[in-house]
């Protein structure tokens, strides 16, 4: 049977996933909305004074993406494996991790690169110097990329539990993660030292090896013996 | 479908055909109720395996251990000979499944589900997508959107994922479900036709099937 290449499956992963959610504009639009609303309250909410929005800007960026990134990644593949289409790309004959990283493209382009785009807008009502707009937007787009990878990984592991969405805020790594982040926001914003290309590949190698795991057997198996301490670990 | 290697198959002497799929002592749990232990199935070309029990007996999870979608706590399941866990797409490439849910997205239409679920198994033609709906009675549903089918018509859209996949193992999990009686007569004639040209189908049902004139073997699960 001539099977279709990997490349190819990838991109017509890539391809449903966003026709998906340009059908059901909300799955789109939420994450965004969310990060719009967080960065222009906090000034609402603080003294509006340029000199302490611009020292809170980078925190309240990246903690806004962090938290918009999360708020979407709940739903990565829970209804796929509630509609049953998760079974059929596990029985399918391509990887199930490639396929897997392809809905993850998907999630960051539909999510985290909106945050990208829309930064300036945010940069600028936050007071941040011209100079530091660029600065946020690489930084934002290196990181968005991981967040979606990580926010991937906990909804694997997470995807066989009804009330699974909570856990998903308080696991260990997104934590571990949000104060690298913090230490790289600090590092753009104030010049402070930190070493967070460590937070890379640890992330990568957790995502290739747990998730494709996670999901083939979060669903209906949550609850084989075997599983059971892997679940409760969550 | 693809030429049978004669090195990597062991031949029923019953029957005198090629045993392609075989799982031997499967033993599987949930939780602290023990499903099925030490079960040994084998299947041949052309043959169809009709699994019946009551309900929760674990039927399903059977037909998921053979699947690969779930690992036994004991056994193991081979396709070829070769144990499926370390030849998983030469498996699941030959294999085509309809579970108790239709795996379609409620957005997209009946022939963007089908093209999509099957662009991952082999290269299609447009026509292809037409004639499996066309076979199943749903040429004229192509481009209605799933969430505004039937549960019958969703259920014959899962099955034209089946015959558009052109697999040779078949593995259906109470295909006759919300079908009306054209659409359970669909299931018989084409599930007699796949078998007919070599096939081989895993039938979880509890009403008796129509299918005729090929073999059929019956494990009834307590």
């Amino acid at each position: 049977m001539d099977i279709p290449g990997l490349g190819q499956s990838f991109v017509l992963q890539i391809i449903r996933d966003l026709r998906l959610a340009f059908r059901n504009m909300g799955q789109l639009t939420n994450p965004l909305m969310f990060f719009v609303m967080v960065t222009t309250l906090f000034p609402l909410a603080l003294n509006p004074s340029p000199q302490l929005l611009e020292a809170i800007a980078p925190g309240v960026v990246w903690v806004a993406a962090l938290l918009a990134s999360l708020l979407a990644a709940e739903g990565l593949f829970r209804q796929d494996v509630d509609d049953g289409t998760m079974e059929q790309l596990a029985l399918s004959p391509q990887p199930l991790a490639l396929m897997l990283l392809a809905k993850t493209t998907a999630h960051w382009l539909m999510t985290g690169l909106p945050l990208v785009i829309v930064s300036p807008i945010v940069a600028y009502g936050l007071f941040l110097p011209r100079g530091a707009v660029p600065v946020t937007m690489l930084a934002l787009a290196l990181a968005t990329p991981i967040l979606s990878l990580i926010g991937g990984m906990m909804a694997a592991l997470v995807v066989g539990l009804r009330r699974g969405g909570g856990l998903l805020s308080f696991d260990p790594a997104d934590r571990h993660a949000s104060a690298h982040f913090r230490r790289a926001s600090h590092r753009f914003g104030h010049d402070r030292p930190g070493n967070d290309r460590r937070v890379v590949p640890p992330c990568c190698a957790a995502f290739a090896g747990h998730q494709p795991c996670a999901v083939r057997h979060g669903g209906r198996d949550a609850h084989q013996s075997r599983l059971r301490p892997m679940v409760s670990c969550c | 479908m693809p030429a049978l290697n004669q090195a990597e198959t062991r031949t029923d002497t019953a029957h005198g055909r090629d045993i392609l799929l075989e799982g031997q002592n499967l033993t599987l749990w949930r939780g602290e109720k023990r499903l099925f232990h030490q079960v040994s199935v084998q299947l041949a070309a052309g043959e169809m395996l009709h699994v019946t029990g009551a309900n929760g007996c674990g039927k399903t999870s059977l037909l998921r251990v053979l699947c690969g979608l779930t690992l036994p706590e004991t056994g193991h399941v081979s396709w070829r000979g070769r144990p499926v866990m370390r030849s998983r797409a030469d498996y699941h490439a030959e294999m085509s499944y309809v579970g108790h849910r239709e795996s379609l997205k409620a957005e997209l239409s009946a022939a963007e589900n089908l093209a999509f679920d099957l662009g991952l198994r082999r290269r299609l033609e447009p026509a292809d997508i037409d004639s499996a709906l066309e076979q199943v009675g749903l040429g004229a549903a192509r481009d209605v959107p799933s969430r505004g089918l039937s549960a019958g018509q969703r259920r014959r859209v899962s099955l034209a994922r089946c015959l558009a996949s052109r697999a040779r193992l078949w593995v259906l999990d109470e295909p006759y479900t919300n079908l009306d009686v054209a659409g359970r007569q669909l299931v018989d004639r084409v599930l007699t036709e796949h078998l007919r040209e070599d096939g081989l189908a895993l039938l979880v049902a509890h009403q008796n099937h129509g299918v005729d004139g090929v073999p059929v073997r019956q494990f009834v699960m307590d």
